[in-house]
């Protein structure tokens, strides 16, 4: 019977405290909200669910600087996109807000993949012939993180790459007006 | 005194141990060393509690197991993420020990295994195995435990098949940087965990190097679920085809030397 009670107290103990650490955490989370988002909770952003959020604003005279990657076919910017240990090229890879990309991807050593989880996407890089993976860049320009999903050596954890969203043309001619 | 030293001597201790260690050096050797230590604390004490939350009163032996998968899990997802994936991860580890059992009530996947996929699936893949920060420290400090275990051949086979699979996949010019690919935290902390893989020679062998082979696969054609983890998770599923298998072919062993003994008399 004393057993019993003992068991039902450390589970009550245990229950307890994961309930505080969570608690601990999700304040923490709070804590750090407004620094990491501005304006209105949007559900189809992956960066607002739980991911890392890392859009870093993008000051005008960098944006003005910066030329797109790739060219325009079709509608739909193209870019050959390449990754190797440990990164990515080109890098920064500069896209305008809110359009259509296609990378082609491949890799030059070793498989690796590119994860944009503020475009909600993800694709291996294989080694050989180019891949074509698409995606929409984010509408608000910025700086994004592009990471590697597949693990790919002992440099894995820091390979990095960045996503520069510049303006797309119409909020350009916003401004210009 | 001899009583403190002898603690020392256990395997789950000298593997706390050794975890302890990569996290000291993937702190001092990388940035974002307040994150680091909040994701490791949060996946730690999240494990442990949750150990107590779902079994009750248990042994220090089940609380050194359920801190080794909270360290595990800790080590390997991204520091600058969100910590309730590590919170969630952890719990979900545990949870999957009490969940997910043989009929015989042992646990059928790894507990850190599964509470990553989970990570994975719900939160997009997080992980960056921050904590497989020293391929020296792993090797040596594992190695020499998976040798007095008994155990080294699983590592063993998954880095030969691993390798070669990735070389064939990639041509063989690129044998160098596939040598550079197996996961050797991984294979050495992972892989080996006792009661999810087999504990017969022969079948640590084929556990191994099937575990490389569906790693290599899984990278190649679902690589936003982290392969490694993914193939452990389905051997653990079908390890109880290879115990069958080994036990088919002994059987047949025995009735061959039964027929040899009946025709040698």
């Amino acid at each position: 019977m004393s057993s019993k009670k003992t068991d039902t107290t450390f589970r009550m103990a245990g229950m307890a405290g994961l309930a505080i650490v969570l608690g601990l955490v999700l304040w923490a989370q709070q804590e750090s909200k407004p620094h990491a988002h501005e304006g209105a909770h949007d559900h189809s952003d992956p960066a607002q669910h739980g991911q890392e959020t890392a859009g870093q604003p993008l000051d005008a005279d960098r944006a003005e600087a910066m030329g797109p990657s790739g060219a325009v076919k079709d509608g739909v910017r193209v870019v050959e996109y390449d990754a190797f240990q440990y990164g990515f090229a080109p890098d920064p890879l500069v896209v305008r807000a809110g359009e259509k990309v296609r990378l082609l991807v491949k890799s030059r050593d070793v498989s690796h993949g590119a994860m944009i989880p503020e475009a909600d996407f993800s694709t291996d890089m294989p080694t050989g012939d180019r891949k074509p993976a698409e995606f929409t860049a984010p509408a608000r320009s910025g700086e994004y993180p592009v990471f590697c999903s597949v693990f790919c050596g002992p440099g894995h954890g820091d390979m990095r790459g960045r996503l520069l969203v510049l303006p797309s043309k119409q909020e350009e001619g916003h401004h210009d007006e | 005194m001899s009583k403190r030293l002898t603690v020392f001597k256990m395997p789950k201790v000298q593997i706390l141990l050794l975890l302890a260690l990569l996290a000291i050096v993937g702190i001092a050797m990388g940035g974002d060393s307040e994150a680091k230590l909040a994701v490791l604390t949060t996946a730690l004490a999240a494990a442990v509690l949750a150990e107590w939350a779902f079994f009750g009163s248990v042994a220090s032996t089940s609380l050194q197991s359920a801190a080794i998968s909270g360290l595990i899990i800790g080590l390997l997802i991204s520091p600058s993420g969100n910590l309730l994936v590590a919170w969630s991860a952890a719990v979900v580890a545990i949870a999957s020990k009490r969940l997910l059992v043989f009929r015989e009530g042992k646990h059928i996947f790894n507990p850190a295994a599964c509470g990553l996929l989970f990570s994975v699936l719900v939160f997009g893949n997080r992980l960056n195995w921050w904590g497989n920060s020293s391929a020296v420290v792993v090797v040596v400090g594992a190695g020499l435990l998976m040798l007095r275990l008994r155990r080294f051949s699983l590592p063993f086979a998954y880095f030969i098949t691993r390798t070669v699979t990735a070389a064939l996949i990639g041509g063989i010019g690129s044998l160098s940087s596939a040598l550079l690919l197996p996961n050797l935290f991984f294979a050495f902390i992972m892989l080996v965990e006792p009661k999810t893989s087999p504990a017969k020679r022969s079948e640590q062998w084929a556990f191994g190097a099937l575990c490389g082979v569906l790693a290599t696969v899984y990278y190649r054609y679902l690589p936003a679920y982290e392969g490694d983890i993914l193939a452990l998770l389905t051997l653990n599923l079908l390890r109880p085809l290879l115990a069958l298998q080994s036990r088919f072919r002994g059987l047949m062993r025995e009735r061959r030397q039964i027929q040899n003994g009946g025709q040698a008399t």
